[in-house]
């Protein structure tokens, strides 16, 4: 077989390469991991000149799905053809609408491939609770997706998460629950965590019990009070010893604010309440305050938060209204 | 009938586990662009889940998909073409899904990497790499040959690869 190099790799990465010599080259990539290594390392040098690092979106579980959810919807409106034009009018009205009214708020769809049924469900500016077939409990964060089958039925728990999620897993050691994201696994027994996925990796927190989590190449256990982090572009693994609480309270509602400013403060409890702050003269966001709300009632933190930083507030249509003259 | 369809969900779903990675990373080449190699790649598989006589075919199926990747992505760029005639700010698609994670100092030495190329290697990669230019287009403009354009470029991957190996992990 021909013996690849520098001039091919560049020929490829700047777009001249034929389809039948793309093939052939990637061929020679998937036959061993020294190709593979060689030819990742000139990638590297093609993206890193720009002085950015790429990540490659290696999604593939989620684009088969859309693939094989895409197929499925042409079907249905090859069906749906046969229908009389006046019920396809009513239908299309009644879609728009429903359509206007899920846009506002979260949209939850189901198909279904082969016997098995899936729900997906996506969420837009609120955070979403939502129960699994297990009973675990899913909060979903900001611009989320999660796809799960409508019953568990086989040896484990399949969930395919996208962007950020909490989960509360029901335990059971004979099914483990497994959530998808990119090219990442986690694999968990019963369990309490957070999985934030951003542009260039995964974070795992974990509040309670141990997760694992594998890309396939390597894996990671992750335990109470760690996170776990994987670098999607170099496929490697962290482990930190701590997280901030606050950055998953938006689905706990547990937060530890040392001496934080009413701006952030406001920031993290309008997405875990889903309201709005508004603020009578900004300067009040440069007010600090410490103190710790495990769980509590809007009203209660509300209450603190006015009493520690000498303001009044007002709450109205889930907006809040915070007046005052300055800080204590 | 449906048992049919089914089959053909699975013949296609191993050739696409099979001959994603590599279809999406051809398509990025040519697109530069995350999305767009994303949709490329599949609406080829769409094709193919509608049309399965294709799977039928002497030829391969890989050969197939490859092709097909190909005359989509040439459709993507013609229409680009057309888009960005009546937009006015036209910008080279940057929109790869990149971060800017390098530190000044990284970004210093790749500068420097980049300085430290022979003239007209630096002139052609600079051409190919940042301009988004064909190595045609850059021949004819050059007065070169298309092969001198590509030792060129290869010459230039190697050095900056060689300089920039240890920074670039």
């Amino acid at each position: 077989m021909k013996q690849y190099d520098d001039l091919d790799f560049v020929k490829y990465l700047a777009g001249e390469a034929s389809p039948q010599e793309a093939m052939e080259l990637e061929n020679w990539i998937a036959q061993s991991d020294a190709n593979r290594q060689a030819f990742d390392e000139a990638a590297r040098t093609w993206s890193g000149v720009s002085g950015r690092k790429v990540y490659p979106s290696v999604s593939l579980e989620e684009t088969w799905q859309q693939i094989t959810d895409n197929a499925m919807h042409r079907k249905n409106r090859a069906r749906r053809r046969t229908i009389g034009y006046i019920s396809l009018l009513a239908a299309a009205c009644l879609l728009a609408i429903v359509t206007v009214f899920y846009m506002k708020k979260d949209h939850i769809k189901k198909d279904t491939i082969g016997a098995v049924q899936y729900v997906t469900r996506e969420t837009g500016e609120k955070i979403v609770r939502d129960s699994l077939p297990d009973g675990s409990v899913v909060i979903l964060g900001q611009a989320a997706t999660i796809r799960y089958p409508l019953h568990f039925e086989g040896n484990d728990r399949p969930v395919i998460l996208s962007k950020e999620g909490w989960f509360d897993v029901v335990a059971d050691p004979a099914k483990p629950f497994i959530v998808s994201i990119g090219a990442l696994q986690i694999k968990v027994i019963g369990t309490t965590f957070n999985v934030l996925e951003t542009n260039s990796q995964v974070e795992v927190s974990v509040t309670s019990g141990v997760v694992r989590i594998g890309d396939g190449h390597d894996s990671l256990t992750v335990r109470t009070g760690q996170k776990g982090i994987y670098h999607a572009v170099s496929r490697q693994f962290e482990l930190q010893s701590g997280f901030d609480p606050n950055t998953i309270g938006y689905a706990t509602r547990i937060f530890s604010f040392t001496d934080n400013s009413l701006q952030e403060i406001t920031v993290l409890l309008a997405k875990a309440y889903n309201i709005r702050f508004v603020l009578n003269d900004p300067r009040l966001g440069q007010c600090r305050m410490s103190s710790s709300f495990e769980n509590k009632p809007l009203d209660y933190v509300l209450e603190v938060i006015a009493a520690t930083l000498g303001l009044e507030y007002q709450l109205k249509n889930d907006t809040v209204y915070l007046n005052g003259s300055g800080c204590n | 009938m449906t048992m049919i369809k089914e089959k053909n969900m699975d013949v296609v779903g191993k050739h696409f586990h099979l001959h994603f990675e590599g279809l999406q990373r051809y398509a990025f080449t040519l697109l530069k662009n995350n999305d767009e190699a994303k949709d490329a790649v599949q609406s080829v598989f769409m094709r193919l889940l509608e049309n399965p006589h294709r799977l039928d075919k002497e030829r391969s199926i890989q050969a197939y998909l490859y092709q097909s990747v190909y005359h989509h992505c040439l459709n993507v760029l013609r229409h680009r073409k057309v888009r960005d005639a009546y937009e006015q700010n036209t910008v080279f698609p940057t929109a790869f899904q990149e971060d800017t994670i390098y530190s000044s100092e990284v970004k210093k030495q790749i500068e420097e990497a980049l300085d430290s190329l022979p003239p007209q290697c630096r002139t052609i990669f600079y051409k190919s790499r940042f301009d988004g230019m064909k190595y045609a287009a850059i021949a004819r403009e050059m007065n070169l040959s298309v092969k001198t354009v590509e030792a060129q470029m290869g010459k230039a991957l190697k050095i900056l690869r060689v300089k920039l190996k240890s920074i670039l992990l």
